[in-house]
C-alpha cells in the first residue's frame, strides 16, 4: 500500500503546476455555469443588477478557494453553495435596509407577446407574493421547483437538515398560496 | 389553491422568468462589469448597486464633501485593486453560446450494409395470417427473428383486404444489420407505414446509422426520408395527423471534448415532408434524457405544434417553427402518458411519482401556451405502475385512460400479476379489465373513443369496450412480433 502526498483536484489537474492551466480549467467550469447561476441568482434575488453582482461575488469566492476544491465533479454543488450562500447574504442585507425590488429590467424583453390579460395579472400576482416570501423560504423554493434539486440536494446546498428544507418547502408554498389566494387566508388565517 | 396547484404555478412562473435572461445578453452584461474595481468597494464601504445610486447619493450630502475631501485616497485603493486582481479577471471572459455541433461528416460515405445481408437472406416461414370479425382495422408488425419483414393485414379504409408480408434487402435498405425495422405508424389512409431502422443502443459511430422510411402498406413502394451517415441516426418518427409530415429527433454521436474514445448524443428536432426535405425545429433538444419511445414526440390535432417529454418536463414546438415552450412538472414526477386534447388546447399528462413503488396517478391538463396546470384526477388507489403505459394510453376523446399495473399490496418477489386498468380521466376512478392477466402495455384506441384492442401474444387481438370492459377477439397476429401498430376504422 502507498499514500500519496492529498492534493485538492486544481493541484492535479496541473501536473505541470501552471498557473495558465490552473486558470484554464477554472475558466471552463466557471463559463460553463455562468448562464445557470445567473438565471439562479436573478430568480432568487428579483433584481438583474444584484444577480449579477452577486454571480461575480460567488464566481471572485470560488476562485479564492478553488484550492479548497478536491472534486471535480463536485464542482456544481461545491459553487452552487457558495451562490446561495451570496444571495441569502444579499437578501438579509436588503431585508434590513428595506432597499426596492427592482423587477422591470428583467421583464422587459420576451419573445413572442402573450396577450391574455389572465396570464399577465397571474405573472403579476405571482412576483408580489413571491417578493414578499421570507428569504430562506424563497430560497429552498428556487432550488427545489426551478432548479429541480432533490430535498437533500437543497440541504446541502443550503447547509440545513432536510426536515427543515420540507418545513421550509411547506411553509413557503402556503405563504404562497394564501397571498395569491386572500380567501383562503381569511378562512385558514 | 392546494399545494400542488400552487407547486404547479410557481414551476410556470419561475420557468418563465428564467427565460427572460438572454444568456448571450448576460454573458456580455457581466463581462462588461470592471470586476477588479468595483466589487471590492462596494464591498468594503456598502455602496449600493445599479439604479440605487441616485437615491442612495440623494440622501447623503455628506457623501460629496467625503468625496472630495478622499479623492486621492480613493484613487489610491483603487489602483492598488487593480493592481492585484488582475488574474481574477480571466474568470468572466463572453464567449458566444455554442452551436450545435455540425452532424459529423460520412467518414466512408452512407451506412455500410454490414449483416444486413445475412438478415434479410433468412425468411419467416409463410405463415397464415388470418383477421377475425370485423375487418374494420389495419395491423402492421415485424418480427424480432426476421427483422427485415413487415407484415400487414386487415380490412383497410376502403373495405379491400390487404395482406401483404414485404421483406427488404440490401438493395433497399442501406442501414447496418441486425437491428432490423421498427413499425413506427400508419399515415390516416392505411396506405403507407412509416418504419424505422437502427439501433437504441449504439455505443458510438461504428454501429449507429438509421433512417427513416416511407413504406406501402402493399410493399410496392420504399420512399427513403433520412440520409443519414455513420455517426447519425434519425429516432422516435412519428406521423403527422395528415399523414404528410413526420416529426423526428436527429441523434448524432461526436466525440466527447477532452476525451479519447468517449461518445456523446446531442438531439436535434427535425420534420420532414413526404419528399424528405426536412426542417430543424431545434438545434439542441434542451434535456438529457428526452423520452422518443413512449409517449415520445406527439402532434397536436391540427399538425401545428409538438409535444416532446423531456426529462421532468414537456417541450411545446410550434411547426414549422417558434420559440418552443417548456411546461414543468411537479416535483417526482415523470410523463407516463401524453395526449392532446381533441381542440388542441390543453395536453394532458399522466404522471405516477419517480421513485415510489406503489403510488397514485395523477392526471394534469396544461395549457400548451404556457399556462398554469391543472390537477384534473386523482386516483384514490396506490398501484405499481412500473410496467408501462401505451403510446395511446389516453383516449382520442381524452375521458379515459388505460395503464398496466399491479393490484395494491404488490411487493418486488410477490407472486403477482399486472392487470390493465381503466380510468375514468374525470372522477380518477380505476376499473381493472378482466382477463388481461400480464399482457403487455401496448393499446390501440378506436377513434370513437369507445374501445381499444390490445394483444398477448399467442393469443387474439381484443377489442375491449370501455363502457362495461366486455371483450371481442378481433384477429390473430402469428407469431411474436417487435412491435405492432393499429389503424383503427
Amino acid at each position: 500500500m502507498s499514500f500519496e502526498p492529498e492534493t485538492s483536484i486544481a493541484e492535479r489537474s496541473r501536473p505541470e503546476r501552471l498557473e495558465g492551466e490552473r486558470r484554464a480549467v477554472f475558466t471552463e467550469l466557471a463559463d460553463r455555469h455562468l448562464d445557470s447561476s445567473y438565471r439562479l441568482a436573478a430568480l432568487i434575488l428579483r433584481d438583474p443588477t444584484e444577480a449579477q453582482d452577486a454571480t461575480h461575488d460567488a464566481f471572485m469566492a470560488a476562485w479564492r478557494s478553488w484550492g479548497s476544491l478536491r472534486d471535480a465533479s463536485r464542482f456544481d454543488a461545491w459553487f452552487g453553495r457558495i451562490l446561495v450562500n451570496v444571495c441569502r447574504d444579499r437578501l438579509r442585507r436588503r431585508s434590513r435596509t428595506g432597499s426596492v425590488v427592482d423587477i422591470s429590467a428583467a421583464i422587459a424583453t420576451r419573445g413572442p407577446e402573450r396577450d391574455l390579460v389572465s396570464a399577465a395579472v397571474d405573472r403579476d400576482e405571482m412576483e408580489r407574493a413571491f417578493a414578499a416570501l421570507d428569504p430562506d423560504r424563497r430560497i429552498v423554493l428556487v432550488l427545489r421547483f426551478y432548479a429541480d434539486l432533490t430535498v437533500d440536494q437543497v440541504a446541502e446546498r443550503v447547509g440545513i437538515p432536510s426536515g427543515t428544507v420540507k418545513s421550509r418547502l411547506h411553509h413557503g408554498l402556503r405563504d404562497l398560496a394564501r397571498a395569491l389566494d386572500p380567501d383562503q387566508a381569511r378562512e385558514n388565517p | 389553491m392546494n399545494e400542488l396547484e400552487t407547486e404547479l404555478r410557481l414551476r410556470a412562473w419561475l420557468d418563465e422568468q428564467a427565460e427572460l435572461v438572454v444568456p448571450g445578453e448576460l454573458r456580455h452584461r457581466i463581462a462588461a462589469i470592471p470586476v477588479e474595481t468595483r466589487q471590492p468597494w462596494r464591498q468594503l464601504i456598502g455602496l449600493p448597486s445599479g439604479a440605487g445610486w441616485s437615491a442612495w447619493l440623494a440622501g447623503r450630502r455628506w457623501v460629496w464633501i467625503v468625496v472630495l475631501g478622499g479623492l486621492l485616497a480613493a484613487l489610491a485603493a483603487g489602483a492598488a485593486l487593480v493592481g492585484t486582481s488582475q488574474s481574477q479577471r480571466l474568470v468572466i471572459v463572453p464567449t458566444t453560446t455554442s452551436p450545435r455541433p455540425s452532424p459529423t461528416p460520412p467518414a466512408a460515405g452512407p451506412c455500410a450494409a454490414g449483416a444486413l445481408a445475412a438478415a434479410g437472406g433468412s425468411a419467416a416461414p409463410d405463415t397464415a395470417l388470418t383477421v377475425q370479425g370485423p375487418t374494420d382495422a389495419l395491423v402492421a408488425f415485424s418480427h424480432p427473428d426476421w427483422p427485415y419483414e413487415v407484415w400487414t393485414a386487415g380490412g383497410g379504409a376502403s373495405g379491400a383486404r390487404v395482406e401483404a408480408k414485404t421483406i427488404l434487402g440490401p438493395s433497399q435498405l442501406s442501414d447496418p444489420g441486425g437491428w432490423g425495422l421498427d413499425v413506427l405508424g400508419w399515415t390516416p389512409d392505411g396506405a403507407t407505414l412509416l418504419v424505422s431502422t437502427g439501433s437504441w443502443f449504439a455505443t458510438g459511430p461504428a454501429d449507429m446509422c438509421g433512417n427513416l422510411y416511407l413504406l406501402r402498406a402493399d410493399g410496392s413502394a420504399l420512399t427513403r426520408l433520412t440520409d443519414n451517415h455513420p455517426g447519425i441516426m434519425a429516432v422516435g418518427g412519428s406521423l403527422s395527423p395528415d399523414g404528410r409530415s413526420v416529426a423526428f429527433v436527429e441523434r448524432g454521436f461526436r466525440p466527447q471534448p477532452g476525451t479519447s474514445g468517449s461518445w456523446t448524443a446531442a438531439d436535434a428536432l427535425m420534420v420532414s415532408d413526404a419528399s424528405g426535405a426536412s426542417t430543424m425545429l431545434d438545434p439542441i433538444v434542451p434535456c438529457s434524457g428526452a423520452q422518443l419511445e413512449r409517449p415520445g414526440l406527439t402532434w397536436s390535432p391540427d399538425g401545428r405544434q409538438l409535444a416532446l417529454p423531456c426529462d421532468a418536463s414537456i417541450v411545446v414546438y410550434s411547426v414549422p417553427g417558434g420559440h418552443p415552450t417548456t411546461l414543468r412538472m411537479p416535483a417526482d414526477t415523470v410523463v407516463a402518458a401524453l395526449a392532446w386534447s381533441p381542440d388542441g388546447r390543453r395536453i394532458l399528462v399522466a404522471a405516477p411519482n419517480a421513485g415510489e413503488p406503489q403510488d397514485k396517478l395523477t392526471v394534469l391538463s396544461f395549457d400548451p401556451a404556457g399556462g398554469a396546470a391543472t390537477v384534473v384526477s386523482r386516483t384514490t388507489e396506490s398501484h405499481e405502475w412500473a410496467i408501462g403505459f401505451p403510446a395511446e394510453a389516453f383516449s382520442p376523446d381524452g375521458r379515459w385512460l388505460v395503464a398496466t399495473g399491479y393490484p395494491p399490496g404488490y411487493s418486488p418477489g410477490c407472486d403477482c400479476h399486472s392487470l390493465l386498468y381503466a380510468m375514468d380521466v374525470a372522477s380518477g376512478q380505476l376499473r381493472p379489465v378482466p382477463a388481461t392477466t400480464d399482457v403487455g402495455p401496448e393499446v390501440h384506441w378506436y377513434p370513437d373513443g369507445q374501445s381499444f384492442v390490445f394483444h398477448e401474444p399467442a393469443n387474439p387481438l381484443i377489442r375491449v369496450s370501455i363502457r362495461d370492459l366486455s371483450e371481442t377477439a378481433v384477429g390473430t397476429i402469428p407469431y411474436a412480433y417487435s412491435a405492432w401498430h393499429w389503424l383503427g376504422p
